[in-house]
């Protein structure tokens, strides 16, 4: 059963296998280089770590494989970090909070959608164009001194030590394995899962088959903006002070765990599942790259040659694959 | 052939003497495997100088891995290439193509942003350094296309071309330098009547100078026309290689395939019973204007009736069609399906109105989606309930489908794309009926479908036409419009000339409509 899986999922782009060892591989070699790093208080950080950018990709994930692209991800972020936290310390119920964020997002993510499909601009430019109004925004009414508290519950959703009930992982991590199985089972068996393949494999085939490209269009960028949202606001608990520029590494990160994870940039293959592995080899280089001394410019530097590496080795032989 | 003799052929040499020249390119006992499946289990085959020599077989019998050996894309496990002779091994298609062989692939493999002109030429160049300067290189492509008695303005990038302009231009690419095997899969399949024949003079031309031409088609009148020789391939093998006086058309079938696709293929099954035309109207096409100045056109289309459209390339049967689906709108005139005004495509899928373009790859399929996606997609809602789809009522009506249509895959969840274009067309078809139409509107719908899947799309258009969907069928393969067609429509001019009625169908009188000799007494 699992075999056959497997081998369907392969078809959607190359070795899932490669994947995991390299995600377990680098895992391991980082235990063998740096002591105690086989524990698991590092485990949960890795997984808290991975699970927030894992959040944050969903959406970059759902809208590279519809053949498009979410550069808005990182604004989103710190939109909802900085307005969940503010409306919070001004008194609000965080419910209320939280939900006017959501509601927020998903406009902002259907906007993108409707201009995007609706206006034939490249997403590229509708994402980054939107995006930067909405940082724009942001700073306009704060001035750039946001400020904010939140509840500490939100705090323990995001704290290493912290639990699910009985599980010893931090509610952030439980919450993403949830959301990937649903978007994972989403992706295969919904109707708008199916639809967002096929217009990614073909636009023009799916214009004369009379699919619904504007609705499916919103929806993955509402559903983008929703789940940055999230991860905003779990980031608010994590971080704690109140900053818009929170979300500016994930513009890359995100991108590079999709392409990691093997979902080409031309669309109609790969997945979430795939995506979630790219997380956490991500994250795994990134704690290395800690481990190892280097500071914060050093490990961008790192990680940006790194993950260029992956991707032409690992990267490349999948994409040869597909073109076949 | 002596009439045809090439240059290399000394005149007044006798057959034995002739026999001892090596022919150009020899293959022999040629074989390949990809993993389980078998390609070419053992292929030899002899191509002479001045011949035009036809090869033909299903798809599946390992016609497309012989033509990718020879111009070398794929190694062979065993088995040699001799040319001029002596044995060669082509590395890769940059060292085919330096011993002179070139390749003009079924495809049409054309980058769409260029201008004509830079697709003619790619490839010659290096990544830096241009072999030669705009004004030379706008020479050789208009030399080219020349050849082929085409002329197309150069500029215009290759995505506005029409599909049998975009083949010319994939042929005048294999055509732009020097060369002495031209290889041509399934080449005339997009291209009218007059296009063809062109490229058939062409042809003739470089027989006549020495060189070789491969020539790979579905067409059996084409083959009877242009081969010296024709090469069968059945399952991997060479099971034949008969002179143009044995070839004949059933032999041919019968040594390509079973007994029952032979006798398809040739239009000797039971042709269309002929259709009671009170059977009502489903689609009527009133003083629909194509363009300025071009003569009005009425068309009624009934219930159960197979309707043919037909016309030299660009004549406006294409645009008419794609007015009848509501992607374009006439100068004039209105289509009503049913009861509904057709304006639009939504419009057009209200009155139940299915459309097949003609580009199957670009318009058609989903490609790297299984058989099951690609059957579904636009009516996943029947199959699903809150948003999810059922699966196992999804499979049954799969299943059920693929059996109907004879689709020949790996089962319902194997790539598209792994399965032949004739069976890619069997599912695209089956997607259109999930919507339950009824009118099909269907664009060439046989391009590049091996004989034994036209069989059985032939039948399966005659059994929908049975249970009164009614279909207008626009085909540049003119048999196929005679053996299945109650009526065709003949286009000239963005006019319809002619219908001819059943009892007046045949091909010459098509051609002759379509050439714009029609007999006033045609006219339905």
């Amino acid at each position: 059963m699992l075999a056959r899986h497997l081998s369907r999922w392969r078809g959607e782009g190359g070795g899932y296998a490669a994947l995991v060892l390299l995600a377990s591989g680098l895992y391991l070699g980082t235990a063998a280089l740096i002591p105690g790093y086989l524990s698991l208080a590092s485990l949960r950080s890795v997984l808290l770590l991975a699970s927030l950018l894992g959040i944050a990709a969903i959406g970059q994930t759902l809208t590279i494989v519809l053949g498009g692209l979410d550069l808005s991800i990182p604004a989103v972020i710190g939109f909802a970090e900085v307005t969940v936290a503010q409306l919070y310390g001004q008194g609000w119920p965080f419910a209320a909070a939280a939900l006017l964020v959501l509601a927020a997002a998903l406009l902002f993510g259907a906007m993108n959608g409707l201009v995007a499909s609706g206006l034939e601009v490249h997403p590229l430019i509708v994402t980054l164009a939107s995006g930067s109004i909405l940082l724009g925004a942001i700073l306009a009414v704060t001035h750039g001194q946001a400020s904010g508290t939140v509840p500490d519950w939100l705090s323990a959703t995001v704290s290493v030590v912290g639990h699910t009930g009985p599980i010893p992982l931090p509610g952030a991590v439980v919450a993403w394995l949830v959301a990937a199985a649903g978007i994972v089972i989403l992706e295969h068996r919904s109707v708008p899962g199916r639809w967002l393949y096929a217009i990614g494999a073909n636009a023009s085939a799916a214009r004369y088959a009379r699919l619904p490209l504007r609705r499916v269009w919103m929806l993955a960028y509402a559903v983008s903006a929703g789940f940055a949202a999230l991860a905003g606001m779990l980031l608010a608990g994590f971080s704690g002070a109140a900053d818009a520029e929170v979300g500016a590494p994930y513009l890359f990160t995100t991108v590079a765990a999709v392409v990691i994870g093997g979902t080409p940039l031309s669309g109609g293959r790969g997945g979430y599942g795939r995506t979630v592995l790219g997380c956490l080899i991500i994250t795994e280089l990134t704690t290395l790259l800690i481990g190892l001394g280097l500071d914060q410019p050093g490990q961008e530097i790192f990680l940006g040659a790194m993950i260029v590496l992956l991707v032409a080795t690992y990267g490349r032989q999948t994409h040869l694959g597909l073109r076949v | 052939m002596s009439d045809l003799a090439p240059m290399t052929r000394a005149p007044g040499m006798d057959a034995t003497a002739a026999a001892a020249i090596p022919p150009l390119l020899e293959a022999r006992g040629l074989r390949r495997s990809f993993g389980a499946t078998i390609a070419l289990d053992d292929v030899s085959l002899g191509l002479a100088g001045g011949e035009i020599h036809a090869l033909i077989g299903e798809n599946g019998s390992g016609k497309s891995t012989l033509i990718k050996m020879l111009s070398g894309i794929v190694r062979p496990d065993s088995g040699e290439i001799r040319c001029d002779g002596s044995p060669v091994r082509f590395a890769d298609p940059q060292a085919a193509r330096r011993a002179g062989i070139v390749t003009c692939f079924q495809e049409t493999l054309v980058l769409e942003e260029l201008s004509v002109r830079d697709n003619i030429v790619l490839g010659q160049d290096g990544v830096i350094r241009r072999c030669r300067g705009p004004a030379a290189e706008a020479a050789l492509a208009r030399a080219a296309l020349a050849e082929l008695g085409v002329a197309i303005d150069l500029d215009r990038p290759l995505g506005r071309l029409k599909l049998a302009q975009r083949q010319l231009v994939t042929i005048a690419r294999a055509l732009a330098g020097p060369w002495r095997l031209l290889i041509l899969d399934e080449s005339t399949s997009a291209l009218d009547v007059e296009e063809r024949d062109r490229l058939f003079d062409a042809l003739f031309r470089y027989r006549a100078a020495g060189r070789a031409i491969l020539f790979v088609s579905h067409r059996m009148d084409e083959i009877a026309r242009i081969a010296d020789r024709t090469t069968v391939l059945r399952s991997g093998r060479s099971v034949a290689t008969l002179a143009a006086a044995q070839a004949d058309t059933p032999r041919l079938l019968a040594l390509m395939s079973g007994p029952e696709e032979a006798r398809a293929a040739l239009g000797q099954a039971t042709p269309s019973p002929p259709t009671a035309r009170s059977r009502g109207v489903v689609l009527r096409a009133d003083g629909i204007v194509l363009r300025p100045r071009a003569a009005p056109i009425a068309l009624d289309l009934s219930a159960g009736e197979i309707l043919g459209l037909a016309g030299l390339e660009g004549h406006g049967q294409e645009r008419f069609l794609d007015c009848i689906a509501g992607l374009a709108a006439p100068d004039r005139g209105t289509i009503t399906g049913g009861t509904t005004r057709v304006r639009s495509v939504v419009d057009a899928a209200r009155a139940g109105i299915a459309f097949l373009p003609r580009d199957r790859k670009r318009d058609g399929i989903f490609a790297p989606l299984s058989v099951a996606d690609n059957l579904t997609i636009a009516r996943l809602g029947r199959f699903s309930r809150a948003g999810l789809i059922r699966r196992i009522r999804r499979l049954e009506a799969v299943r059920t489908a693929m059996a109907r249509l004879r689709v020949r895959a790996r089962g319902p969840e194997a790539a598209i794309d792994t399965l032949s274009g004739g069976n890619q067309q069997k599912v695209l078809l089956g997607r259109l009926l999930l919507t339950e139409p009824r009118v099909l509107a269907l664009n060439d719908p046989m391009r590049g479908v091996d004989p034994g899947a036209k069989h059985d799309l032939y039948d399966e258009l005659r059994a929908l036409a049975a249970t009164r969907i009614a279909v207008l069928l626009l085909s540049t393969e003119l048999p196929e419009l005679c053996l299945l067609c109650d009526r065709v429509a003949v286009f000239r001019d963005h006019a319809v000339v002619a219908v001819l009625d059943r009892a007046a169908l045949s091909e010459p009188r098509l051609i002759a409509a379509m050439f714009g000799h029609a007999a006033a007494d045609d006219r339905a």
